[in-house]
């Protein structure tokens, strides 16, 4: 178990590295000088120029402006935003909470639809409500977040005026507009996460019931809702946590799109804004906080594995 | 009276090979899977013909009909806010929601498989690469990649392609790394390796075409996904640019519009909804076909 | 005595890509308290189906008739939650596949508990000494360590060691052990072999051996069922039938094995494939003999019908479905 967790944190952190050092470099990719990107003023004089690369260190070598750079995000610095004049950290903080209430409410409403309908299809499997099951997963499969979202919108705000369009009130100014507003979105991202739960649980229950492990559960005499929630489930959650972790990005891209359809001013609606506006400094710090969230997320998953199939503490998640 | 004898190897062959032959066959006796292509087929034809079946051009606004309403004023779908065509945009915006669908996954699948191929078949260092490649690629959400691109490149198609086809890569890797393990153990290619066949000869005649099954069913469920990805970004202006017509791009316009002209929100929808289906379907026909255990 | 398993014309119907498989077609046998009977025959000829449906653990769609009866109670016709009482606690079964039989996620003492708390009420302190005591009488070292193990730190060995434990643990009247050493190394096998013999002696348990080491067979069976394609072709006393063979499937068995049965043990594991030819696969019953197409002694009669079981003397429980079974005197003792 040691050796699992110092291989899998040796992992994450060089992975970690590796993705600063692309978004590190990402950003003196953008055509044009540093400069220019860093302060979005295109009007610069050369002596200008000179003086903010003497500021930001852009004069000095490559690995240099690296270490520099990463000194200061892990002090806390992750400059300000050419647009709006604001500290990064600033526009963060209140954009975060929004996007972690969204994320964590989807993921709730996913798991809790996805993961009984998954168990329930797979044990029930070739008969009526595991043909309605799985048809219902294949709509949520391919109804774009988005899209959906603006239907509900349409139906619930505009035909029916029980739910706002758009916007965000903070929880903890008033919980139940907090949830009004983010019902929608939630349900909406949520349904996604459920779909794509419901279809691996199912396929890994199904698996899981043909073992022969589960032929020795039911000749022992275990009642059969042990057979499957004890022996099967255990089993068949190894895949499902798998699947967590490798579509987080597909989850984190719907969560900043669903963001813009419901007008929440959170990171997905504030990165979107930083394209257009050129604010790079931002994009910037928004992607390397994403891959680190990623990043930290999977190796919580490599936890909830390990200790889900306990195979992999002795032999390494691969 | 029927007397078979259990496991002959000829026998066996012969049904692998029938199997084989009569895949497409099979497919077709599953009636979501024939929707499926059925609908797919649909979708290549109209992204294809789209000059031939469209009533009118897609950028050609009429200001005389501005929103108007579906079945109105020789517009079946009706016009947009400049008075273009609806249906004549829908036909049109296939195209580039197709486009984007296949060369995004053929790029995952021309990158990730070679890759996969050689991580399972030599394991070691080669695997560790291909797995710490796949662990950042991860940790990029596709829409911060097409962002990434959109700023340093300016949104563009094919910038959507490249952010969709990496974030499709580790499915791939993964699939072909799987199954390069598993047939590597495989008595014909041990076979191979002792009597000294070279490594790209196993490689490419012997994995590589015993793998195309579950290769090809990645595919046909990567698309759907790269399909809702590219609506995703072009409703978020970083796809296709307007005037051109978009699936996802005409969402956005007429999100604006929702209060009193829904109808432009509608439509699109739909489509890209219909389009994500039909290739799950026929997905799903197909991975069943080649991992029946799992229908 | 009464037997604790009574088989009557099991027929089990399985269905697979292709169609209907007849597995098994009308198995009868019976084992008595502290007997130990061997059914044998070659892979594929409905040994594991026919345990299996002793406590009804074939898929969903298999057919079975006939009669299954423990202790006088008929199997197939149990509720539910009768059934769970006869399965684990009556009838314990040990299977073919120790690698996989046991679930990756829990420790083994966890899976053993399961049965003690089920059969036995035992839970806590009680259970964990019971399953102690189980982990040492089937021969496992350092069982305090091995509890809290889990299955993929054990050998296969060790692993079909914890099965048995844990098919002991319900106290069964009846033992099935389905090929419990096939997987095994040879000197396993011989250890494994000698917890059952152990075992037999002990507790006069009844105690259903499948196997296809005949080797095995003469060391600890009582009596022997020999199968063939899904039927039973011979059954008679261990003595009997390794003295004098009947039906030339089991003369040929029998005669594909050398020498002693501690030269036999050494040998290592035999298979009964010296026969040429293999176990047909049925889907449609058959109007004639199974064994037919590899039989020296096949004629036209065999090729028409199919022969019944029959009694053949010279002791009165021995009995073979053969048109021309075997002289008694061709295979020596
Ligand atoms: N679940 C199943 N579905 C369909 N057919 C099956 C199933 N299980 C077994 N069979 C078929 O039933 C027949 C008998 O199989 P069984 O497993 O009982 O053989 P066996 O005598 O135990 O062989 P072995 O010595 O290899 O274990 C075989 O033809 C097999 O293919
Ligand atoms: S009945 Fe005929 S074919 Fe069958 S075993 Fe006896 S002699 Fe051979
Ligand atoms: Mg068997």
């Amino acid at each position: 178990m040691k050796v699992y967790v110092i291989r899998r944190l040796g992992v994450s952190v060089f992975t970690l590295v590796v993705a600063s050092v692309l978004v590190f470099l990402g950003i003196r990719a953008v055509p044009g000088n540093p400069a220019i990107a860093l302060t979005g003023n295109a009007n610069l004089s050369p002596a200008a120029i000179a003086a903010i690369e003497g500021q930001y260190g852009l004069n000095k070598p490559l690995p240099v402006q690296y270490a520099d750079w990463l000194r200061q995000i892990l002090t806390g610095h992750l400059g300000s935003s050419p647009v709006t004049g604001m500290p990064i950290t600033t526009e963060l903080s209140s954009a975060f909470p929004i996007t972690v209430e969204l994320t964590i409410l989807a993921m709730l409403i996913g798991i809790v639809i996805g993961i009984p309908a998954g168990i329930i299809a797979a044990v029930r499997r070739g008969k009526a409500i595991d043909y309605a099951g799985n048809a219902i997963a294949l709509f949520g499969l391919s109804i774009p977040s988005f899209w959906f979202g603006i239907l509900l919108i349409l139906i619930f705000a505009v035909l029916l005026r029980v739910l706002p369009a758009s916007g965000y009130v903070s929880f903890l100014s008033s919980p139940g507009s907090n949830l009004s507003h983010m019902v929608m979105p939630a349900f909406v991202l949520g349904t996604g996460v459920a779909a794509v739960l419901m279809r691996q649980m199912r396929s890994g229950m199904l698996e899981a019931l043909r073992a022969d492990y589960v032929r020795t559960a039911r000749a022992k005499g275990l009642p059969e809702p042990s057979v499957v929630l004890k022996h099967a489930l255990r089993n068949s959650l190894v895949t499902v946590a798998t699947v967590i972790g490798l579509q987080l990005g597909v989850l984190l891209s719907g969560v900043a799109v669903t963001e813009e359809v419901f007008g929440l001013p959170g990171v997905g609606d504030l990165t979107i804004n930083a394209v257009f506006q050129r604010d790079y400094p931002t994009i910037q710090a928004v992607a390397l906080i994403t891959a680190a969230a990623i990043i930290v997320i999977n190796f919580a998953l490599d936890f909830v594995y390990a200790f889900l199939s306990p195979r992999v503490r002795v032999e390494g998640a691969q | 009276m029927s007397l078979t004898i259990a496991p002959d190897p000829a026998a066996m062959l012969e049904a692998a090979g029938q199997s084989g032959r009569h895949w497409l066959r099979r497919l077709v006796e599953r009636p979501p899977a024939v929707i499926g292509l059925a609908g797919v087929i649909v979708v290549v034809v109209v992204a294809v013909f789209a000059p031939l079946l469209a009533p009118y051009s897609p950028v050609a606004s009429s200001f005389q009909a501005v929103l108007a309403r579906p079945f109105t004023a020789g517009h079946l779908l009706g016009t947009d806010e400049l008075g273009r065509d609806v249906l004549s945009r829908m036909i049109y915006g296939a195209q580039p929601t197709l486009e984007v669908g296949v060369l995004a996954t053929g790029l995952a699948l021309v990158v990730g498989v070679p890759i996969g191929l050689v991580s399972g078949y030599y394991r070691g260092a080669a695997d560790m690469l291909a797995m710490r490649i796949t662990d950042v690629v991860l940790a990029f959400p596709f829409l911060l990649v097409a962002i990434g691109l959109a700023a340093i490149f300016g949104p563009s198609l094919r910038n959507v392609v490249l952010a969709l086809g990496i974030a499709s890569l580790p499915g791939f890797v993964r699939i072909a790394r799987a199954e390069a393990m598993a047939l590597r153990e495989q008595d014909f290619v041990q076979a191979a390796i002792v009597t000294g066949v070279r490594d790209r000869v196993i490689l490419f005649r012997h994995l590589l075409p015993n793998m195309a099954g579950p290769i090809l069913v990645q595919a046909t469920l990567t698309i759907p996904g790269a399909i809702l990805g590219s609506a995703l970004l072009s409703y978020l202006g970083l796809g296709v640019q307007p005037p051109t017509a978009s699936w996802g791009n005409m969402l956005a316009t007429a999100q604006e519009y929702l209060f009193n002209d829904p109808w432009l929100a509608v439509f699109p929808g739909v489509a890209i909804f219909l389009a994500t289906l039909c290739f799950n379907l026929l997905g799903d026909g197909l991975r069943d076909l080649f991992d029946p255990a799992m229908r | 005595m009464p037997a604790v398993l009574e088989v009557d014309d099991l027929q089990v119907r399985l269905f697979d890509r292709t169609g209907p498989v007849l597995a098994v077609r009308g198995i009868s046998l019976s084992v008595r308290r502290g007997e130990v009977v061997a059914l044998v025959g070659e892979s594929g000829c409905g040994k594991s189906v026919t345990a299996l449906s002793l406590l009804r653990l074939l898929p969903g769609d298999a057919q079975v008739t006939g009669s299954v009866r423990v202790d006088g109670r008929e199997v197939l016709e149990l509720s539910p939650a009768q059934l769970r009482t006869i399965r684990g606690g009556e009838v314990a079964m040990v299977f073919q596949e120790p690698m996989t039989s046991l679930n990756p996620a829990f420790s083994v003492g966890n899976q053993i508990a399961e049965v003690l708390r089920l059969h036995q009420g035992l839970r806590g302190a009680q259970a964990r000494a019971r399953a102690l005591e189980l982990l040492r009488m089937v021969g496992i070292g350092d069982p305090e360590k091995r509890l809290r193990s889990f299955p993929h730190e054990l050998s296969g060995g060790m692993r079909q060691r914890v099965m048995i434990a844990m098919a002991l643990a319900g106290e069964p009247k009846l033992l099935v052990l389905d090929e419990p050493t096939t997987a095994l190394d040879v000197t396993t096998q011989a250890q494994i072999l000698d917890i059952v013999r152990d075992l037999r002696s002990r507790t006069g348990m009844a105690i259903l051996l499948i196997t296809h080491d005949l080797g095995v067979v003469a060391d600890i069976a009582d009596r022997i069922v020999v199968m063939y394609a899904g039927a039973k072709v011979e059954e008679a006393d261990v003595y009997d039938l390794f003295r004098a063979p009947r039906h030339p499937y089991a003369a040929g068995l029998l005669g594909a094995l050398p020498g002693s049965a501690v030269a036999r043990r050494e040998a290592g594991r035999l298979r009964l494939a010296e026969i040429p030819g293999m176990v047909p696969v049925l889907r449609a019953p058959l109007e004639s003999c199974a064994f037919a197409p590899r039989c020296q002694r096949a004629t036209d009669q065999c090729r028409e019908q199919p022969p019944l079981l029959t009694p053949c003397g010279p002791a009165d429980d021995h009995a073979v479905a053969c048109f021309h079974p075997e002289p008694v005197a061709t295979v020596p003792a």
